[in-house]
């Protein structure tokens, strides 16, 4: 590697300096000056200034995020769908499968043999198939 | 070139900082001159040379907030008149070989040649150096720009450019290397055009 001579560069430096000198100075230019300010006036007038507009455009976007979870977990809460008539209200006796078969004559005999509460017991399990769980008849105590 | 007074400046530039229009304006007119002068040196056409300085003077006054005051407004301006340059010449601002450099010098001295009695040797040296400049990286050029043209300290190119002064020096010395070499192979393809 060479040793740097600041010397040898003194030359360049010179001619760097001389052709600084010979740099043009023209006279000023009002039509270049009053189109560039009419130029940066028009830019500065009715337009929201720029560093305005991020935090604005960030705010919508979260609120538009927000509102749309908000919508999302209203139409998937489960009072809703219940409440929407669009969709069949499966505590319908009607559109409730009899997965629990009934008892026999048999099962009964033995049910009143054991006492009242194995006969109703078994009354109720039998009733469910029929009338939907929520149904007042069995909730209300009986007379 | 004479320094900006930029101390003169003061008032005018602590308005324009705080959204004085006005105060700007008068500032610009001062210094319009000054800058179309370098962007001449740069670009040699005038058309090209307004275009410039209209595009300098929108991004200082976008920029101008940003200006601390810790180097002079003249060298601050005078960077953001070397980076739009750079921006305006986008691909071209590539690094021309030697060759294409002597190839166009050669056909400015014909050109030259043709139209006046006499050729100028100064005029032609400077414009030799001026395509040199121009043929340097644009980290190595705007340092050479900044030191002899706009007349800046080594701690002040650091503080406008944003890098240690010890970079500037390192950057200052090998763009004067490239210089003086490319001097000796043009002067060398000179002498073997001859």
């Amino acid at each position: 590697m060479s040793t740097p001579n600041p010397d040898a560069d003194q030359p360049m430096r010179d001619a760097l300096q001389r052709d600084a000198t010979q740099v043009p100075k023209p006279d000023f230019d009002p039509q270049l000056h009053y189109s560039t300010m009419r130029r940066i006036r028009e830019r500065e007038g009715p337009s929201v200034p720029q560093w305005n507009l991020i935090p604005l455009f960030t705010s919508a976007v979260v609120v538009a995020l927000l509102a749309s979870i908000a919508f999302w977990q209203m139409r998937s809460s489960p009072e809703n769908k219940i409440a929407t008539p669009s969709q069949p209200d499966r505590s319908l006796p009607t559109t409730v499968p009899p997965t629990v078969s009934r008892a026999s004559l048999l099962a009964y005999q033995t049910a009143a043999n054991e006492g009242d509460a194995a006969l109703f017991a078994l009354l109720d399990r039998d009733a469910t198939s029929l009338l939907p769980a929520s149904d007042p008849v069995f909730t209300t105590p009986l007379p | 070139m004479s320094a900006t007074p930029s101390e003169q400046h003061a008032d005018l530039i602590a308005l324009a900082r705080g959204g004085d229009l006005e105060a700007f304006s008068r500032l610009m007119e001062e210094l319009q001159a000054q800058l179309m002068g370098q962007a001449l040196a740069f670009c040699g056409d005038h058309q090209r040379a307004q275009d410039l300085v209209q595009e300098t003077m929108i991004a200082a006054w976008k920029s101008l907030p940003r200006f601390d005051g810790s180097c002079r407004f003249f060298t601050w301006l005078y960077v953001i008149l070397l980076r739009q340059h750079r921006r305006a010449l986008g691909w071209f601002s590539r690094r021309l070989p030697l060759a294409t450099l002597e190839q166009q010098a050669s056909a400015n001295r014909a050109e030259a040649a043709t139209t006046s009695e006499a050729p100028n040797p100064e005029a032609a040296e400077a414009e030799l150096l001026r395509a040199m400049l121009a043929a340097l990286p644009a980290r190595h050029r705007e340092v050479v720009r900044l030191r002899f043209y706009a007349e800046a300290g080594e701690a002040e190119i650091a503080t406008a450019l944003g890098i240690s002064t010890g970079t500037v020096k390192s950057r200052l010395h090998h763009a004067l290397t490239k210089l003086r070499r490319m001097k000796e192979k043009m002067n060398h393809l000179r002498g073997g055009a001859h």
